[in-house]
């Protein structure tokens, strides 16, 4: 195996948003103690239902607000001792791809001046000057071939005339002209139809070799997380309950959670009868998790100690971690 | 380019305001009268060949006074509301953007001013400084650039929690460029449109103002006034009393027609 | 199977707006007997859920109407009926569950008062009987403590909550045909197994027959017994599930199936079909999937191709199936 290079460490990420009912402030513990590598050159998937904390904890890796404990390391760098104007320079190096195309794209701009718009914010570090407006279009118009989209037609237009599919190449372009190391896609393809959802996924695959990429692919569908990542953490309530490699994940799951997530998938082959694991009950709420292991009230596997204290991660095999008290010695 | 039906009430509503920004600012070119001569003899006459609207209590053409009656409601209606905007809109941007104790501090001083009844208010300051035009559009203005406030501080804090933002803050936009080249830009329909209706309402401020007095000041002509005096002749000269209701009603009713045409026309999906 | 119980013939519905005509619902026919499930599957404008509206008569007029077809509930004709005679059959013979169930709750009411009403007005029942109903069908659809639940407000309740009373609601009334738009789209993965699974348990009891409406092929794969593939406006594929998966026919058929990403394989490139949607106020003439189809002939382009059959229950719109 070559050596791994870590790109992002996230030790002990802790979010809580606070949200004040009747005179106490209480706090939504979106994210709850999160520790993470991301390597140079991986898809990681972050997977898990509503209210898990995926997008949050996705947001806090690029620093889009402030953590409430834990430190996030950018190749090397902690970007929240980073001072203000060091963390927007950094901020080329790291962009995000959003779930609803047509609301993450401004809708007085012109695609092309949406697409242009990063390259304002870095001028200084650009390798060509901004006043060249003949290169700056040059670059954008290779930006907008990247992603599959013909300049000479769509680029003086408005978001609002594209079709899904389209604005969410624009949203991708305008994350790719600064040529980031690492690009965070929220629920990327999850406001797409199959047909169209299939040529994204195709084209932010292709991106990844041609850019050099590191993706951060949140999603709650597992097929698709199956279908692009390397290797993926499964979350509940905030926590990540297990993480493996995709193949392990899949072939050899050992939280029970992740087992009744992959067993609840709907598969598209009539043929295919399995066994499904139902859970029961609701997803708590992030408001007021169960104490223990935030799991234990819909565990089938539910034993005595799972309501006392919360279980750590525990490396079961090379690579594939899980929390969960089966494994304590 | 294609070109955009326009519907009726919009060109009617242009027509309107086009007449009465010319009789506001040439007024020369609708009437060949002075508006404070005076003639006695003939006070009060009904319409004739040199005078088609009659004349007043003092024998001044009615025509001639309502031409130069624009000007004050113009003046007043469009200075309030602008100054109230030039004012409104900052307090609002800065507190909805930043929130926390400044959006406090700028709130909370907002509410003590709409706190107060807006004519009582009015009639307050005029009673202290002197009645004029410009007395008239600093009262309006005190009265109405907190709504002003309000309206752009609520759509900036819906503007600041959107995708779009968040994507310009991701891709490294300083907190300024955020301010006034991203939200600003997308809340400009809504004060664009809420500039026209507070030039209506300031339009009718300024008439119940001069109505009771407390606004333009005689001899110079203004709508408010001339019904102010006009309802003592009510049973002599109907004109005299109609035709600076009627000035209001068109000028007021255009204003609003046109605010509703540009919520229409700055609708992002119409941008082509 | 058994005879048919909702047969929708030849149904077309379009929009009218000062921009053109757009054929929503084109010539779609379908049929679902007793107790069986029939999947009707697409993209989000293909007309999928407009034609379930339809058939309930739910489109807003203007601009839609309705415009030819069939309707036949049991033999009778619902395009036929008048205003109220159609009241009756709403809610009562055919129901109907939506996506988001907290649009289509009253959050003023209680979840109780809500069940209770379609009992009371269709089943004629008395409040007390109606009540005792109500609880029983909330126990039905595996909500606990029915009797306190009864009393609460849907806000109060969570997604797969609220879309567990959304069906009891429709099914109060024992309808014979429950059509369901996108039920578990809003919902996680872990609550969406429970829906379908109650769902198949409800169907095995009652034996209403189920319309599914969804864009989900996972979902047609594990519920239905037939499935109808829909694109802009018209059915182009119908069959047997397990004949629609293994034997697909249309090029969008099979382009659909494998444009999802499965479990089962492998890290390759996805099959897509190119192209977009058309506008379906601009419809290409000729066969709706022509520009976007890899096996395009010049007749394609030319006409629509009729309906034909592959097999035994297994039909399709498409030229290579033959025809002229």
């Amino acid at each position: 195996m070559p050596e791994k290079k870590v790109l992002i460490h996230a030790d002990g990420v802790k979010k809580y948003f606070p949200s004040s009912e009747g005179f106490k402030t209480k706090y939504v513990k979106a994210v709850d103690n999160v520790s993470l590598d991301v390597y140079k050159g991986e898809t990681l998937g972050l997977v898990g239902e509503s209210g898990c904390g995926k997008s949050t904890f996705g947001r806090c890796l690029l620093r889009l607000f402030d953590i409430t404990g834990g430190t996030i390391e950018f190749n090397g760098k902690d970007i929240y001792a980073m001072s203000p104007n060091d963390l927007i320079k950094e901020r080329r190096n790291m962009q995000l791809i959003f779930q609803d195309p047509l609301a993450s794209l401004n809708p007085r701009l012109r695609i092309r001046q949406i697409v242009e718009e990063p390259l304002h914010f870095h001028k200084e570090q650009l390798d060509f000057d901004i006043n060249d407006k003949a290169k700056v279009r040059e670059v954008v118009d290779k930006t907008l071939r990247d992603v599959g989209l013909d300049p000479d037609l769509c680029a003086d237009r408005y978001p609002h005339e594209f079709s899904g599919g389209q604005q969410q190449r624009v949203g991708i372009a305008r994350a790719l002209i600064l040529k980031p190391d690492f690009i965070v896609c929220d629920e990327a393809v999850s406001a797409l139809d199959v047909s169209v959802q299939a040529q994204v996924l195709n084209l932010l695959e292709e991106l990844k070799k041609e850019y050099d990429l590191t993706y951060l692919f949140i999603s709650h569908n597992l097929s698709v997380i199956k279908h692009v990542c390397d290797r993926i953490a499964v979350m509940y309530l905030g926590q990540v309950v297990e993480l493996a490699d995709r193949d392990v994940l899949f072939s050899n799951p050992q939280h029970p959670y992740t087992k009744a997530l992959i067993s609840a998938i709907p598969i598209p082959d009539p043929e295919k009868k399995r066994n499904r694991i139902l859970l029961e009950g609701d997803i708590p709420s992030p408001m007021n998790p169960p104490s223990g292991c935030r799991f234990h009230t819909r565990c089938y596997e539910c034993g005595e100690n799972c309501g006392c204290s919360e279980p750590s991660m525990i490396e079961v095999e090379p690579g594939h971690f899980v929390a969960c008290h089966k494994f304590d010695k | 380019m294609k070109i955009r039906k326009v519907k009726f009430t919009t060109v009617f509503a242009l027509a309107i305001l086009f007449v009465v920004l010319l009789m506001t600012f040439f007024p020369s070119i609708f009437t060949s009268y002075d508006p404070l001569a005076v003639e006695p003899k003939i006070k009060l006459q009904g319409p004739s060949p040199e005078h088609f609207l009659g004349v007043d209590e003092y024998g001044r053409d009615i025509w001639c006074r309502l031409v130069y009656g624009a000007r004050p409601s113009i003046e007043v209606g469009f200075g309030s509301a602008l100054l109230a905007m030039l004012v409104g809109v900052p307090l609002g941007l800065i507190a909805g953007y930043f929130g926390g104790w400044v959006d406090n501090v700028i709130m909370r001083i907002m509410d003590a001013f709409l706190s107060f009844p807006s004519v009582l208010l009015a009639i307050l300051l005029i009673t202290v400084f002197d009645p004029s035009v410009k007395t008239l559009i600093f009262t309006i203005t005190i009265v109405s650039f907190p709504a002003y406030g309000r309206i752009v501080r609520s759509s900036v804090l819906s503007l600041k929690e959107r995708d779009f933002t968040e994507a310009a803050r991701a891709s490294g936009a300083k907190p300024s460029y955020i301010m006034f080249r991203t939200i600003l830009p997308n809340c400009a329909s809504g004060i664009i449109v809420q500039f026209s209706l507070f030039a209506a309402s300031a339009i009718l401020i300024e008439a119940s103002m001069s109505f009771l007095g407390l606004g333009i000041q005689p001899p110079t002509p203004a709508w408010g006034s001339m019904l102010s005096y006009a309802k003592a002749y009510i049973g002599k000269s109907m004109l005299y009393i109609l035709t600076p209701t009627i000035m209001i009603f068109l000028t007021v009713l255009s204003i609003n027609l046109l605010g509703d045409a540009l919520r229409e026309w700055l609708d992002p999906t119409r941008l082509k | 199977m058994s005879e048919k119980v909702l047969e929708v013939k030849n149904l077309e519905t379009h929009f009218f707006s000062s921009r053109g005509v757009a054929k929503a619902v084109d010539r779609v026919s379908y049929s679902v007997s007793k107790g069986e499930i029939l999947g009707v599957v697409g993209e989000s404008g293909c007309g999928k859920s407009v034609t379930a509206l339809s058939i309930l008569q739910l489109i807003q007029s203007p601009p839609g109407k309705i415009v030819g077809g069939e309707i036949l509930l049991d033999g009778r004709d619902l395009l036929k009926l008048s205003k109220k005679e159609m009241e009756a059959v709403r809610g009562n013979k055919i129901s109907m569950i939506f996506q988001e169930p907290m649009t289509s709750l009253n959050p003023l009411l209680t979840v109780g008062d809500q069940i209770m009403e379609p009992i009371r007005l269709h089943r004629g029942l008395g409040k007390k009987e109606a009540k005792t109903e109500a609880i029983r069908m909330l126990e039905a659809v595996g909500i606990p403590n029915a009797e306190k639940r009864f009393h609460e407000y849907p806000n109060s309740m969570s997604g797969g909550m609220r879309q567990r009373v959304m069906i009891a609601m429709a099914l109060s009334c024992r309808p014979e045909v429950l059509i369901a738009d996108e039920p578990t789209t809003a919902l996680d993965v872990t609550i969406q197994a429970q829906i379908l699974d109650l769902m198949l348990k409800l169907r095995d009891e009652t034996g209403t027959a189920i319309i599914m409406i969804t864009h989900d092929l996972g979902v047609v794969a594990e519920m239905c017994d037939r499935a109808a593939v829909m694109y802009c406006g018209s059915v182009v594929e119908q069959g047997p599930v397990k004949e629609i998966f293994k034997n697909p026919v249309h090029p969008y058929t099979k382009g659909l199936i494998a444009s999802i990403p499965k479990l089962s394989d492998e890290h390759e490139k996805l099959f897509n079909i190119r192209g977009a949607v058309p506008n379906l106020r601009n419809l290409p003439e000729g066969c709706r999937f022509a520009d976007r189809c890899d096996y395009c002939m010049e007749k394609c382009r030319k006409a629509i191709p009729e309906i034909t059959t592959v097999s035994e229950g297994h039909e399709v719109r498409c030229f290579l199936n033959g025809g002229e």
